[in-house]
């Protein structure tokens, strides 16, 4: 019985972090319409530039992490406006493609930067380095982790609840036709969507090689982690994908606790399961990317 | 000047020259084990495959609009197939070749319950069903996996470069062959009309589900006959070096960096990314894969429909 | 005469909108049908939901005698329902014949002839030998409504639901395409003809319905059903039902 509480507590709070990944993925996804194959590149390369700040240069981790989100909020206006926004109209899988394509340079060029190994930064923190719930023990610094990206969820929740621009964004989700009709610019919002993408993934990748060594090439495991927390929760929602961290991050932690071997196939499989039965998600808007 | 370029696009066009000028280079690459070193004649057999697996991926993602993530799998399954009647059960190769094909095939239907996913999520089931059965792969004993003595497959050597050169080739012509003939009976129209609107095709009375079985099987069986005749000229498989993501996404960017949807594309897409890939491999090993992540980008930015559009206007 | 097609209590609920509720009509053998109503009255609702596109909520579908509400499209084409889109639905990248051969190649009964002739005579019929040729984009928009009819003309089907097939014509090209539809009519085809273009309904329907928010309003006689004051009042408002 304290197995499964403790593989329930681990897994949500790995989950936050997965969630904390997947919510500029989930907007890209509901406001373009499109799969963005680069989007691990925004957290491996906001956990390389946060541990370059702190390790190297000295700077405050805080201070670092917020450096390394903002320029991976540049990268994303960079993204969209360079390479997504002229093949925009085609077929999906261009789209797919390209953006795969951003995500190797994006990686060679990080491994002739960071070199192709990993890299981790240990945080000092002030404090008890366990915390005890009955006869579990919790890293600190993982409950501190956690309560970041709950607030980093709840400040993403009120720029698109309370400000004109996340209203713009939400009638671009909901749809971008009427949206582009009532004056929206529609044009704005895809590079505004993708700004905030990178902002919150970078994020994501400071937090990340606090916890564990982080290298270029991992990219492609957090999109498909993004992608899969998107699927769970359904895309569009940050709340959504909220529940879909926290779903995820259990789902994971438990294959791997019980059949490390063969946790890759149980997490897809169940990815594909969901698919089909689900394919707007378990806690959906309702709206599936029809091309 | 421009009269002589009139006349010579008149003389490619007519198709008695074409056949012509196809039969002719098809013997001089025929002949190639006489003039070629060593170094050359392998680089043109990883030519072969590539074109062979481009094509095969072609008629499923490029003409019938469904972009497979997993293709990947078919090559694979087919070289375990082929290494295990081999090895377990002595089955001579040609017919070893035949298993690759038919157990990629028949393990192609078990995706169609897929096909009721269109686009992004297509290519992510796909892409999952791929990781997944990798994994199987991996750590099931019946393939080696996991075994930290043994992991993966030794064949005996079954021939010469030469022998590979010619069955590669072979195997390539007889692959395109088939794609040819199958799109030019009424199962290409279908395809085509699938791409476009599948509304509008099941209501002109294209049953689609069994149609995009066909094409999926079809570019599922080529890759396993390939996959069956990579593992002995390999001579040691693994799943990293036959279920790796790389041979899906190789397979996507030549059909697309040549030209999706076409005959043409995935031959040329890939001779020249082969060629530039074995270039920059031998001159600029660091900047190797980034050279090649900024062709993909700057085809797919600038020339979404492929180099072989160069050729057409 | 029999009934072809037999649509009865059927509903369909699109999450919480109830786009069609309780409709019952039923078409008989060889007529034209005029559907009328306006805007979101579900019109192209129930087009999908006889063609397979949509799958009914409830209720059941009879056509020639056997339920085919819940199957798919192609197999609802086979049994012998075509029907053309109301925003162009050509195959891009296809000519003008490739299109119409489409369906002549998936027909079932060919009745002794090959796919290319039914093609040819298809267009024939719908006065586009001359374009075949064309791809679709270089098709004006009285052509491209030709080749939709003609591709469903040459499925082979017995009945032919035509949506806004004259939207956006003029009246030349208007009348060709009615002259059209009556000479398919003519051959024994039944056909639905959905329109917005009231007069064009008059003219060729023998007989009306009028749908007004998923459901049945009137139906009968084009001419006494134009004139009831029900239906008057959904297309032109309560004050001009009344002022008569």
């Amino acid at each position: 019985m304290s197995e499964i509480i403790e593989i329930i507590i681990f897994g949500t709070l790995r989950g936050a972090i997965f969630a904390l990944a997947a919510f500029g993925f989930s907007l890209v996804l509901g406001v373009l319409g499109i799969v963005n194959f680069a989007h691990g590149v925004f957290v491996v390369l906001g956990a390389l530039i946060t541990w370059s700040l702190t390790a190297q240069i000295g700077i405050n981790i805080v201070v670092a992490s917020l450096i390394a989100a903002g320029s991976m909020g540049v990268l994303g206006v960079f993204i969209q406006k360079v390479f997504i926004d002229r093949v925009f109209k085609l077929h999906p899988l261009m789209i797919l493609v390209q953006t795969f394509g951003v995500a190797v340079v994006a990686t060679q060029l990080a491994e002739l930067a960071w070199g192709g190994g990993e890299r981790s930064l240990k945080v000092e923190f002030p404090g008890p380095a366990l915390l005890t719930i009955g006869d579990i023990y919790i890293p600190t610094w993982d409950i501190v982790i956690f309560v970041i990206s709950l607030i980093a969820a709840g400040v993403l929740v009120m720029i698109m609840q309370m400000t004109p621009l996340g209203r713009a964004v939400r009638a671009c989700r909901d749809n971008i036709d009427s949206a582009s009709l009532v004056g929206v610019d529609v044009g704005r919002v895809f590079l505004i969507t993708m700004g905030i993408c990178g902002i919150w993934s970078g994020l994501a990748g400071a937090l990340v090689i606090t916890l564990k060594p982080t290298g270029p090439y991992m990219h492609f495991f957090w999109t498909l982690d993004a992608f899969l927390v998107v699927v769970i929760g359904g895309m569009g929602s940050i709340s959504g994908a909220l529940i879909g961290g926290f779903l995820y991050g259990i789902i994971n932690f438990a294959a791997y606790y019980y059949l490390p071997n063969q946790a890759p196939a149980i997490i897809f499989a169940t990815l594909i399961a969901l698919l089909m039965i689900r394919p707007q998600g378990l806690f959906g808007l309702g709206t599936t990317v029809r091309k | 000047m421009s009269a002589a370029i009139a006349s010579m696009r008149t003389l490619i066009e007519n198709d008695r020259i074409r056949l012509a000028l196809l039969a002719l280079s098809l013997v001089l690459v025929a002949l190639g084990p006489f003039y070629l070193s060593a170094y050359w004649e392998r680089v043109l057999i990883f030519v072969f495959f590539n074109i062979a697996l481009a094509s095969s991926w072609n008629v499923i993602g490029g003409i019938a609009g469904y972009p497979s993530f997993g293709h990947g799998v078919f090559f694979g399954m087919g070289a375990y197939t082929c290494a295990i009647l081999i090895v377990r059960g002595g089955v001579p190769f040609p017919l070893a070749i035949l298993g690759g094909g038919a157990v990629a095939g028949a393990f192609a239907l078990l995706f169609i319950p897929l096909f009721r996913q269109r686009g992004f999520y297509f290519a992510l089931s796909t892409l999952a069903a791929q990781f997944a059965i990798e994994t199987v792969v991996r750590t099931w004993s019946f393939t080696r996996g996991l075994q930290s003595f043994d992991q993966g497959w030794n064949l005996p050597d079954l021939g010469s470069l030469d022998f590979f050169y010619w069955l590669t080739l072979g195997l390539l012509v007889a692959c395109i062959g088939s794609i040819i003939l199958m799109l030019r009976t009424r199962v290409g129209l279908a395809l085509r009309a699938i791409h476009k609107d599948e509304v509008v095709a099941a209501s002109v009375g294209i049953p689609c589900t069994r149609y995009k079985a066909i094409a999926f099987v079809f570019s599922a069986v080529w890759p396993g006959v390939m996959g069956a005749a990579y593992a002995p000229f390999l001579v040691f498989i693994s799943s990293d070096n036959v279920f790796n993501i790389s041979i899906t996404l190789n397979m996507i960017l030549i059909a697309i960096f040549g030209g999706i949807g076409t005959i043409i594309g995935p031959i040329i897409g890939g001779l020249l990314l082969s060629i530039i890939d074995r270039l920059s491999w031998a001159y600029l090993l660091q900047y190797h894969t980034l050279i090649y992540g900024l062709m993909i980008i700057a085809v797919i930015s600038f020339r979404p429909a492929g180099i072989a559009s160069w050729f057409k206007k | 005469m029999s009934a072809i097609l037999e649509v009865t209590k059927v509903g369909k609920r699109f999450g919480g909108v109830e786009a069609v509720r309780d409709l019952s009509f039923s078409v008989a053998q060889g007529e034209i049908l005029g559907m009328i109503g306006p805007n979101g009255a579900g019109k192209t609702t129930v087009f999908n939901l006889i063609s397979g596109v949509v799958e009914p909520t409830n209720g059941r579908i009879v056509f020639d005698g056997k339920d085919i509400q819940g199957k798919r499209p192609d197999q609802i084409c086979t049994a012998g329902i075509a029907r053309t889109f109301q925003t162009s639905s050509l195959l891009s990248g296809m000519s003008a014949r490739e299109n119409v051969h489409v369906a002549s190649l998936f027909r079932r009964e060919k009745g002794g002839r090959t796919a290319d002739q039914i093609t040819d005579q298809a267009l024939a019929l719908c006065g586009l030998t001359g374009i075949a040729a064309k791809q679709t984009d270089q098709l004006t928009t009285s052509e491209q409504k030709r080749v939709e009819v003609a591709r469903a003309y040459a499925t082979g089907a017995r009945l032919i639901m035509t949506d806004e097939v004259v939207a956006g014509l003029n009246g030349v090209e208007t009348d060709q395409i009615l002259d059209i539809l009556q000479g398919i009519n003519r051959e024994g085809i039944t056909l639905i003809f959905v329109e917005h273009d009231v007069r064009a309904v008059m003219r060729v329907s023998h007989r009306l319905v009028v749908l007004a928010e998923g459901t049945l309003l009137a139906e009968g006689d084009p001419q006494v059903v134009a004139r009831s004051a029900d239906v008057i009042r959904v297309y032109l408002g309560s004050r001009y039902a009344d002022a008569r």
